[in-house]
């Protein structure tokens, strides 16, 4: 399309920039407000101090749910790689009867609202006491990483030819070396990006980890979740700041490996 | 033996089969972890849902369907549903009508631009959503921006209470969806063709004409998908209604959480999440038919 500047490309643009104002505004002010110095939350803040970051790092709790949301994300993360990229990579390889439903059936626990999953699970991994354990929450949060993991890889493969590895068959080499010689090679951007965003997801999954935990497997989120419950401190701004850094860190890598547009065609 | 091996053998049929078919285990790990921990425990939530509550947090094994009946006919919980639907609905409509045209802008560009905006749709997209209520916590606290702003512009002398209303749980749940709606709606609307519309603005249709005849029309089942996804995310979410939304404020999640958590009474807790899965699970189901419909990939 040609470049216009009429009314209806201006108007457009407005309400584009309403609607990325409106999405983004809660992000960047908490940005803001976690350098405040006063002990309640101002905006426009004010000073500009590091005293809530000191004080997340010297709390003893909060240390602990840090601990807890980077042990499961990294046990998420590692489970729905490995399960994700091997669903993604058989499911592009070729068009098969029940292919739909495969794919409804993985992508099933993503779309139903999450405190389904966190409710079905609680009933069920009481039943086998597993409930409040760190591998019950790990379980939840595959059930939303899986499907993270294999609509990007999905996205990644759409370039790949799945002919070469045929070729490197056909050429005399076993399905293990051809997986390591050709298709890894060849997706591993996409894995690593993939584990980077199963991470991300998990590291900040709340509706799930409720249900799951108890006190002392309690995640980042649930904390937070409860102290905004009962007493607001800014000690969450900090807390959410951090979590900010990781999203965007995360980002950054994807965007960096396989491109803005492939993580938006997931 | 090898050499006895006819091609019509049933041992040389079935091994030709597994060949071909072999690449299906690739998704057993992932068929067998759903099943296990997402198939089983939802039937398991079917079954406790039909067990009698004996108070104390204690149920007895037995099939009534009590818990389904109290939900779905106590004009209290019928209040629930109708404020959760109604919330929902206006989420969904929201979204759409401020959506599209952002999604359509987007669509038409090019280039760099369009990378760095498609970036700050992921921003947010990636963000989790609790630190997204705390920032409208910051927003519209009572010394917060907005009110900060209002003050300033001398519209309001003294700060007004915008968190724990309708309002503020409204928005919570416009900013969960929006992002991802724009994502759906903008792949929708890159995948109808421009030449077509150059081929009616050619024939004389005049811009807005060839936008409502084509790229709308044809954008339509796509928009659907959109807003059903819209809903079924609104329609379950249970962190934004829990603390933006006042304690009257009660939604279908706020009261399964309670019954589940607080209460104790997993019966009645189980029974109105099944209804709500069941709801989600149907409204996915007609979306699955319209994707096939038109073929939106995404």
């Amino acid at each position: 399309m040609k470049k216009k500047f009429d009314l209806p490309t201006i108007c457009l643009f407005f309400v584009t920039m309403i609607v990325l104002g409106f999405i983004l505004t809660p992000i960047w002010i908490t940005v803001a407000v976690s350098f405040n110095e006063g002990s309640y939350i101002v905006f426009p803040p004010k000073g500009f101090s590091l005293r809530w970051y000191l004080e997340f790092f010297n709390d003893y709790s909060w240390m602990m749910t840090f601990k807890n949301s980077l042990m499961v994300a990294t046990a998420t993360m590692i489970t729905s790689t490995f399960i994700g990229v091997l669903s993604a990579l058989g499911y592009m390889r070729r068009k098969f009867p029940g292919r739909n439903l495969i794919n409804l059936i993985i992508m099933l626990p993503f779309l139903v609202p999450g405190i389904i999953i966190g409710i079905c699970l609680l009933i069920f991994l009481h039943k086998v006491n597993l409930s409040g354990t760190y591998t019950a929450v790990v379980i939840g949060h595959c059930l939303w990483g899986i499907p993270t993991v294999f609509l990007l890889v999905q996205a990644v493969l759409s370039g790949y030819d799945f002919n070469i590895e045929d070729a490197a068959r056909d050429l005399g080499a076993g399905p293990v070396k051809t997986f390591f010689t050709i298709t890894l090679p060849c997706i591993r951007t996409g894995i690593f990006t993939a584990m980077i965003f199963s991470f991300v997801t998990s590291f900040g999954e709340f509706n799930i980890a409720l249900f799951l935990t108890a006190p002392e497997t309690m995640t980042m989120p649930v904390q937070i979740w409860n102290s905004l419950k009962y007493e607001v401190t800014p000690i969450v701004a900090a807390v959410s700041t951090i979590m900010i850094v990781f999203t965007l860190t995360g980002i950054g890598i994807g965007a960096k490996f396989i491109g803005i547009k492939k993580i938006t065609e997931m | 033996m090898k050499a006895g091996i006819k091609k019509d053998n049933w041992i040389y049929k079935l091994s030709e089969i597994y060949r071909k078919n072999r690449f299906l285990i690739m998704f057993m790990p992932a068929l067998i972890l759903v099943s296990f921990f997402f198939f089983v425990p939802i039937l398991s939530l079917l079954r406790i849902s039909f067990f009698k509550y004996t108070g104390m947090g204690m149920f007895e094994p037995g099939f009534t369907l009590e818990n389904y009946i109290k939900f779905l006919t106590d004009p209290f919980y019928l209040q629930v549903i109708w404020y959760t639907i109604k919330i929902a609905f206006s989420v969904t409509m929201i979204c759409i009508v401020v959506g599209y045209p952002v999604a359509y802008y987007i669509s038409c560009m090019t280039g760099k631009w369009k990378i760095f905006l498609l970036l700050l749709i992921i921003i947010p997209l990636w963000t989790n959503l609790i630190v997204r209520i705390y920032g409208w916590f910051v927003i519209l606290g009572r010394q917060g921006l907005l009110n900060s702003i209002l003050i300033k512009l001398n519209l309001i002398d003294e700060p007004i209470s915008l968190v724990f209303t309708t309002g503020s749980v409204v928005i919570g749940l416009l900013d969960n969806v929006f992002p991802w709606i724009l994502l759906i709606m903008i792949s929708v609307l890159e995948g109808i063709e421009w030449d077509i519309i150059e081929a009616a603005r050619d024939l004389g249709a005049s811009r807005i004409k060839s936008f409502y005849e084509i790229t709308f029309k044809l954008s339509l089942p796509g928009i659907a998908v959109a807003g059903l996804f819209a809903f079924v995310w609104s329609v379950g979410e249970y962190a934004v209604p829990s603390l933006l939304g006042a304690s009257s404020n009660r939604t279908i999640s706020i009261e399964i959480a309670d019954q589940m958590l607080n209460l104790l009474n997993w019966p009645f807790g189980a029974s109105m999440a099944f209804v709500l899965f069941a709801i989600s699970v149907s409204v996915l189901l007609i979306n699955n038919w319209l994707t096939s419909r038109s073929n939106i990939g995404h």
